[in-house]
């Protein structure tokens, strides 16, 4: 089956050294399964015309995406697709006035806090907590609105003997981070990891609630969860609490009985589906399209759905995370600052991180 | 003791202000097989005899983990002892739960009394029939509790429960004195020389007994059959005894390793 995309040639190089990223690919069944195809980073050499998108993996048009070529990025060619044409700015400028993301409102705000902050430092102090709570109009009047969205987003890809797991450590409210380094991720079991995205107090306490009755469980029966068991769990938790749910939008990844990758993906009441790769969380509808495009089975209509785990190597899934990621920062806001990386595989947990854009 | 009028309920004073059936429930304990813990400022042994019934029996589980910091080992009723244990446990991951800290041990062990004393003060109830030796570590170091039947916590240096484990007594009370500065090695033989006192002259194998540690950086695990029978084999050794026994103690030793290891791997489902 082919995949509707523009051909390769209708999109014009900007430059000759700097074709633009993405292209899409050309239709998947005619390549070998597994091949990745799209090249979002690939196959632009150095510079990046994007240079926050991880300068330091560029590779040679060859496809040889596991090679890392480190070159520094030197001063790109302007481009419609970077925001601004120079690299982002330094994070100790944290009171950008001039920034896009900023509502007017907010702006006019900062700069009379700028002022008065010398004068009266109290005042200045409630008119940040007044700013921290903006939600929407509509709910920010109720004094009873119980949930709050601290952004983020987490991403599962099952291999044949590992899973990924992935989640950005940004956490935020409205329009502000609270911080660039919490993280999403919950090792539950040494074959078991849980990423959820949402209100952090509902994902805390849903972890801990987890991580009791695995306790639990490990007295009872003298040995630790298997992933699907621990799934089927998280799903009975998540709809104990359907009339008052848990504000976390979790992807369960981890190992089977038989020792191959397996990923669960949930809605906020437990409703959960064992799949091949799943992302959730506030940049998730940026990050889906693209793993179906790299991870999706060529036959979707083979029916009962086999688990589709993907013939990617373990650094093969862990680039293509980092990819998605770097992509998704760029528009969506509440994602960013750093990408954690958990890779569960017969050998046990392994943790690494990515730093991404602060803006 | 002998049958009298007052015995018959928990709830019934005698004259002479004794609970009849709270000490008749003590008296379970001492019918069961020996347990004995020690502990020294950093470290708290656990160990017990692997008494089966009969010899187509598997021996019952005498140790417990409640938590990564704490264990128990039972004498006496052991399904009183296995309903306890998942009191325990629950209590710790309450505890843990809410505090995000392990539930210290002199906390743990007054929980645990209450409940014992709940039942010596219900008509429709009975005693627990189990002593429970409750070795732990917390942020005040290592400790070793007694709990009775009866309520009532006692927190030792050295002790033993069972039957025969007045022998072991005897043992601990020449040597607990040094206890505090024990090393974890030489906590562990004193727990097995104690065990062997409570066998009075059968063989301590590795088969034979159940050894359970914790301590600083250590969390509380069962002590595998083969580094115990490493142990049992290095104090044969330096206690000096007769060639022939240290001839003897080579083959059985190492068959009691094989058919040990096939046996206790995981404890039967019935036991939990």
């Amino acid at each position: 089956m082919a995949w509707p995309c523009p051909a390769s040639s209708a999109v014009q190089p900007l430059s000759s050294s700097a074709p633009p990223c993405p292209s899409l690919a050309p239709s998947l069944s005619s390549l070998p399964k597994g091949t990745r195809s799209l090249s979002l980073n690939r196959r632009s050499p150095s510079p990046s015309p994007l240079p926050s998108l991880r300068p330091e993996l560029t590779t040679s048009p060859s496809h040889s995406p596991h090679k890392l070529h480190l070159s520094p990025p030197s001063h790109p060619p302007p481009s419609p697709l970077s925001p601004h044409g120079k690299p982002p700015p330094p994070i100790s400028c944290s009171l950008n006035l001039t920034s896009p993301f900023l509502v007017e409102k907010e702006k006019q705000s900062i700069s009379s806090k700028a002022n008065t902050e010398k004068q009266n430092p109290l005042l200045s102090s409630l008119l940040l907590s007044l700013l921290s709570s903006i939600k929407s109009p509509t709910m920010a009047l109720r004094g009873d609105w119980m949930y709050e969205n601290n952004g983020g987003t987490c991403v599962a890809i099952a291999g044949i003997d590992y899973c990924v797991v992935a989640a950005d450590t940004r956490l935020s409210v409205g329009y502000n981070i609270l911080t660039r380094d919490h993280s999403k991720i919950c090792s539950l079991a040494d074959k078991v990891v849980l990423a959820s995205s949402g209100f952090q107090g509902d994902i805390r306490a849903l972890h801990k609630n987890l991580a009791a009755r695995h306790l639990l469980y490990q007295h009872q029966h003298n040995k630790q969860m298997s992933c699907p068991a621990m799934g089927q769990l998280l799903s009975n938790t998540l709809y104990y609490k359907r009339f008052f749910p848990y504000y976390a939008f979790n992807v369960l990844g981890g190992l089977d009985n038989e020792g191959k990758g397996c990923v669960f993906t949930y809605d906020a009441v437990g409703s959960y589906e064992r799949v091949g790769y799943s992302t959730q969380g506030s940049g998730s509808s940026l990050i889906m399209p693209v793993l179906d495009n790299q991870l999706k089975s060529p036959s979707p209509l083979l029916l009962p759905a086999r688990d589709a785990v993907t013939p990617l190597s373990e650094t093969e899934a862990v680039d293509l995370v980092k990819d998605v990621f770097a992509s998704a920062t760029e528009r969506d806001i509440y994602t960013g600052d750093k990408l954690e990386i958990v890779v569960i595989n017969a050998s046990g947990i392994k943790r690494e991180y990515l730093e991404l854009r602060k803006d | 003791m002998f049958r009298n009028q007052y015995d018959t309920d928990v709830t019934t004073w005698s004259p002479a202000g004794r609970l009849f059936q709270v000490e008749y429930a003590m008296e379970a304990v001492k019918q069961g097989s020996a347990a004995v813990g020690l502990r020294s400022k950093t470290h708290a042994v656990l160990g017990a005899v692997n008494k089966a019934a009969s010899d187509l029996a598997s021996h019952q589980r005498k140790l417990f983990r409640a938590d990564q910091h704490v264990g128990v080992a039972i004498a006496g009723l052991t399904a009183d002892g296995r309903v306890l244990s998942r009191f325990l446990r629950n209590e710790c991951i309450n505890h843990s739960f809410v505090y995000e800290s392990p539930l210290p041990v002199s906390r743990l062990v007054v929980q645990l009394a209450d409940k014992a004393q709940v039942c010596t003060q219900r008509s429709w109830k009975r005693p627990f029939g189990v002593g429970l030796l409750v070795a732990g570590l917390d942020e005040t170091g290592a400790h070793l509790y007694y709990n009775c039947p009866s309520g009532n916590y006692f927190e030792y240096q050295a002790f033993a429960i069972g039957s025969r484990s007045q022998a072991a007594k005897t043992f601990l009370e020449r040597r607990f004195q040094e206890y505090d500065t024990y090393s974890r090695e030489d906590l562990i033989k004193d727990a097995l020389f104690a065990i062997k006192e409570t066998l009075q002259g059968e063989k301590l194998t590795a088969q034979l007994c159940t050894v359970a540690i914790v301590g600083e950086g250590e969390a509380f695990h069962i002590i595998d059959q083969q580094t115990i029978q490493e142990y049992i084999d290095a104090m044969e050794l330096s206690t000096g005894g007769p060639d022939e026994e240290a001839d003897a103690a080579a083959p059985p030793s190492a068959e009691a390793q094989e058919g040990g290891e096939g046996a206790s791997s995981e404890p039967a489902p019935m036991d939990i």
